[in-house]
Order: structure tokens, then C-alpha cells, then sequence
């Protein structure tokens, strides 16, 4: 009986203090038991985590504060590749950022100087090609 | 001067005219400002600025100097990031003095063939580029923004980041000012501008606005596939890269609809040549506005001894009619408009206008008043 609850007490203690890691961005194929990781997850340190030839995780750890990155083709429990990792420490606030830009839990209803003279340039915004304009109110004269 | 004139000039009843039309544009603005019913008008008011007039007459009548410090080279087009990467090292071999990149790339996604030539030239190019990011979620009560939309090789890369946050509040209302610095939980953040100037050795000081300079400038535009048939325009000048005809990066300016690209080659032209406009107090417009508003009081009493010592007939059309005090109010208002665009002209100063005209267009409404009760006084005491 002291065994089971000894037991039964590390396999808690180590749930609670295992390592934690927050999925910031995946991109190519990244899979942790048969499922696809996306971000956003939580992935502990003893998750077994698969990555195809050419997909990238980036992972963000709160205790060390540190941004990781893991490239191309690895398999094994993410504390095994985590040394593997490029590591690149980042403070606190940053952080923090990064964490509510990837929830989208940031939300504020001040417009103060909410917009920008800028551009921008990720793959949802490729326009429809020029022969379908069904879309478009233009018209050719 | 002789002594009966400067007793004329300098007389009780002209100042209190001043000084009446000048309450009376206080009560007004303190009506509009705090009555929640005025909100409409005293948003409008505050939008209101007569530089934007002037800088069109500018435009429109004062031939424009080419800029030979900036060059914009539109990627409009260009979507893809492999495209923009290999723009990026073309531009680079035909060795611009710095890259000013007015564009965010949000997120790695799977295009990682794009991704991987972009990045080679992030590496190429890091060095005499700044990118720009987004500084979101303001927080008023510790005027600081606590978000931050970024280029996702911000981490991979030693690059140089400036916000290209603007002053509209996302009203719509017309661009006219320009920041340096902004407080983010990052700390203190500088502009996209102020980091192209300080890699030319230049600084943009100061934690308030900077008025945008919109004086006519023709700032030379080369399209993303012309570049070597434009390289001596490119060498050695700061070539902004980014959207001259995307809806989504559209702003309000004094000129009108602009590009963002746009409103950053004048905000840092402003910076670079140091040309900003110098706005005047809100102290020093009212007292200029309380000199012009005596001044006019003069002439409003000139044209009255100008009336009464008219024939019968005469006089009594102009007292009926009173064109001679439209005409004189006319005169005297753009006169004074020539003046305040004279000054900014040649000068880059600002006197508000919104202030010294509404205290002008009082003068009127007090010199009756003050008239009035004078002659309700005197009719009781006899």
C-alpha cells in the first residue's frame, strides 16, 4: 500500500513540476502521440514528439524563458530534443507577448494609434489569380 | 504717430470689443467641449486643421523638388516571399545607402521554400535594413502598448525594428503627425522613421509629435522589375520598399488618399531635413488672435465713421444693407489667411487658425453687445 501511494505521489509530483511548453508556431508536419501538434498546445517534457524532414517547431518555455527552436527530422521525448534546440533566451514581457499574440487573448478597446502605414505580407493574404475576378467590383473599361 | 491717433488706437472700447469676443469663443468652446451633446462638433473641431489647406495651395501652385535622398520602390505585386527575398538581393547588389522594409511578414506558415530564400536575404541585407513591426493593445492608464505584431524571423536575425504605427486612432481622420518614441512593455520603442535616421546619422529627439512636412516633394518611385534599368537612382540613397497601391495600406493625409510607403518617405524627410513645422502654442495663437481681433475692432470702427459721414442716402443703404461689414470681414479674414499661409510658407511656423479665425468671427457679435450695453446704461442713468 506505501508503495502505490509513494508511487502514485511521484507520478503527481512529476506531473506538476514536469517541464512545460508552449507550442508558439509549427510549420511542415509535427506530431506528438499520433495527433498533430498545432499552436497553442502544452506539451510536457516527456511527450514523444515526431518531426518530418523539413517542418520546424517553435516552442516557448516559461521557466527558462527561452524561445526553442527544433528543425528537421527528430523523434523522441521533447527533453531529449530540446537539447537539440537552438535556444534564444527572451525576457519576461517578451515573453508574455509572444504568448498572448499566439492565444489572441490580448484583446483592448483603446484605438489609441492602432494603425499602421505598413504592409503585410503572410501566405493568406496572396491575392486570387487575375483570371477570377468574380470577387472584384473593378470594372475594365 | 501724433497723440490724437494713438489716442484713437489705444481706447476703451476696442479692447473690451476684444475682450468680448474672445469670452465668447471660450463660453463656445466649453459648451462644445464638455456637453455630451456637442460630441459630433467638438470631434470635428479637434480634426480641424488649416494646414491642410495650406499644404494643398502648396501642392497645387509650388512646383515640387525631386528628393534625392529617398527612392520608393513598389512591390505591390509581389506576394510571394521568395519573390520579395530575391527583390531584397537584387536591391542589395546595387548598393543602396539603407533598406527601409515598410512591411510585416506575420507568421512562418508552410511556405518553406519562401521563407528559407527570405531569410538568406534578411542575412544579406540585415545590416543596412530596418524592418517594420506593430505596436498593439494600448494601455491608457500606463501609456503603454502591450502588444507587438512582428516579422517571425525577429528572433532568427539581428535586425533593426521600428513601429509604423500612426496618429489617426482609427477614426480615419487625416495623418498630420508623426512620432518617435512610444513606451511598450518592451520598453522605450522607436519608429520605423527615427530608426532609418539614425542609421543616416541623424536623431529624431523628443516624445512629441513631429508635424508631417507634406511641402511638394516629387519622392522618384521605381517599380520592383525595373530595378537595373533604375541602379543610379538606387545607389547610394535610402530605398523604402513597399505597397504604393494596396487598399488595405491606404491612409487620409492632408494630399489626400496615401500609401503608408508615402507617409513614411515624408515623415522621414521631415526628420532628415529637420523641416518639421513649428506648431504655436495654444497661449501664443490666443494672443495673437486677441491682437487681431483689436485690430479688427479698428477697422470695424473706421467703417463705421466712414459710414456716418456719408449722405443721408448712402448711409442709410449701408446701415440697412450692412455689405460694407461683409465686405470688410471678407478682406480682413483673408488677409489674415494670406499672412498665417505666408508665415508657414517661408517660415515652417503654424499660428492655429481654427482659434484666431472663431475669435475673429466674434468681433462682430461683441462690438454689439458692448455698443448695447452702453447705451442700455445711459438710457437708465438719464
Amino acid at each position: 500500500m506505501r508503495k502505490v501511494i509513494t508511487s502514485l505521489l511521484l507520478i503527481l509530483l512529476t506531473s506538476v513540476f514536469a517541464q512545460k511548453y508552449y507550442v508558439y508556431s509549427v510549420s511542415g508536419k509535427v506530431s506528438s502521440s499520433s495527433k498533430n501538434v498545432s499552436p497553442k498546445q502544452v506539451l510536457t517534457e516527456s511527450a514523444q514528439v515526431l518531426i518530418d524532414d523539413g517542418a520546424r517547431i517553435v516552442l516557448l518555455c516559461e521557466a527558462q524563458k527561452s524561445m526553442l527552436t527544433i528543425k528537421g527530422a527528430n523523434k523522441g521525448q521533447l527533453k531529449e530534443l530540446v537539447k537539440k534546440a537552438s535556444v534564444k533566451p527572451v525576457s519576461e514581457q517578451y515573453l508574455v507577448i509572444l504568448m498572448k499574440k499566439s492565444s489572441g487573448t490580448a484583446a483592448n478597446r483603446d484605438s489609441h494609434m492602432q494603425s499602421a502605414a505598413t504592409s503585410f505580407r503572410d501566405l493568406d493574404s496572396i491575392p486570387v489569380s487575375k483570371t477570377t475576378t468574380k470577387d472584384s467590383i473593378e470594372q475594365k473599361q | 504717430m501724433t497723440k490724437p491717433a494713438l489716442r484713437y488706437l489705444i481706447r476703451k472700447d476696442h479692447l473690451i470689443t476684444t475682450l468680448l469676443a474672445g469670452a465668447l469663443v471660450l463660453l463656445l468652446s466649453l459648451i462644445t467641449f464638455t456637453i455630451p451633446a456637442f460630441n459630433p462638433i467638438a470631434k470635428g473641431l479637434r480634426n480641424l486643421s488649416v494646414t491642410d489647406w495650406f499644404f494643398q495651395l502648396e501642392n497645387k501652385y509650388i512646383p515640387a523638388d525631386t528628393c534625392d535622398q529617398i527612392v520608393i520602390v513598389d512591390m505591390t505585386e509581389l506576394h510571394s516571399r521568395a519573390d520579395i527575398g530575391n527583390l531584397l538581393i537584387e536591391l542589395s547588389d546595387l548598393t543602396p545607402r539603407c533598406i527601409g522594409v515598410d512591411l510585416i511578414f506575420e507568421g512562418v506558415k508552410d511556405d518553406l521554400e519562401g521563407n528559407f530564400v527570405l531569410e538568406q536575404a534578411i542575412e544579406e541585407v540585415a545590416s543596412i535594413s530596418v524592418f517594420t513591426n506593430k505596436l498593439t493593445n494600448y494601455d491608457k492608464e500606463n501609456n503603454t502598448f502591450t502588444g507587438l505584431v512582428f516579422s517571425y524571423f525577429r528572433d532568427q536575425y539581428s535586425i533593426t525594428e521600428g513601429y509604423a504605427n500612426v496618429v489617426d486612432n482609427m477614426e480615419g481622420t487625416t495623418i498630420r503627425e508623426l512620432t518617435v518614441t512610444q513606451n511598450s512593455v518592451l520598453g522605450k520603442q522607436k519608429s520605423f522613421v527615427a530608426q532609418i535616421a539614425e542609421k543616416e546619422g541623424k536623431t529624431a529627439t523628443g516624445n512629441g509629435n513631429i508635424i508631417i512636412n507634406y511641402k511638394p516633394t516629387h519622392i522618384p518611385v521605381v517599380p520592383f522589375d525595373s530595378l537595373q534599368q533604375n541602379k543610379n537612382l538606387i545607389k547610394d540613397k535610402i530605398v523604402l520598399i513597399g505597397t504604393l497601391t494596396e487598399e488595405q495600406d491606404m491612409h487620409l493625409t492632408p494630399l489626400g488618399k496615401m500609401a503608408g510607403i508615402e507617409i513614411q518617405a515624408y515623415s522621414l524627410l521631415t526628420v532628415l531635413d529637420h523641416s518639421d513645422i513649428y506648431f504655436l502654442s495654444l497661449t501664443d495663437s490666443v494672443v495673437i488672435g486677441l491682437l487681431l481681433c483689436y485690430l479688427y475692432a479698428i477697422c470695424f470702427d473706421l467703417t463705421a465713421r466712414f459710414v456716418n459721414s456719408r449722405r443721408a442716402k448712402l448711409r442709410i443703404f449701408l446701415t440697412e444693407s450692412r455689405i460694407h461689414l461683409t465686405l470688410l470681414s471678407i478682406m480682413y479674414v483673408s488677409a489674415v489667411s494670406f499672412f498665417a499661409f505666408l508665415i508657414f510658407e517661408r517660415c515652417n511656423i503654424y499660428i492655429n487658425m481654427v482659434i484666431v479665425l472663431a475669435m475673429i468671427a466674434f468681433v462682430g457679435l461683441g462690438r454689439r453687445l458692448y455698443f448695447a450695453t452702453t447705451k442700455t446704461i445711459n438710457y437708465e442713468q438719464s
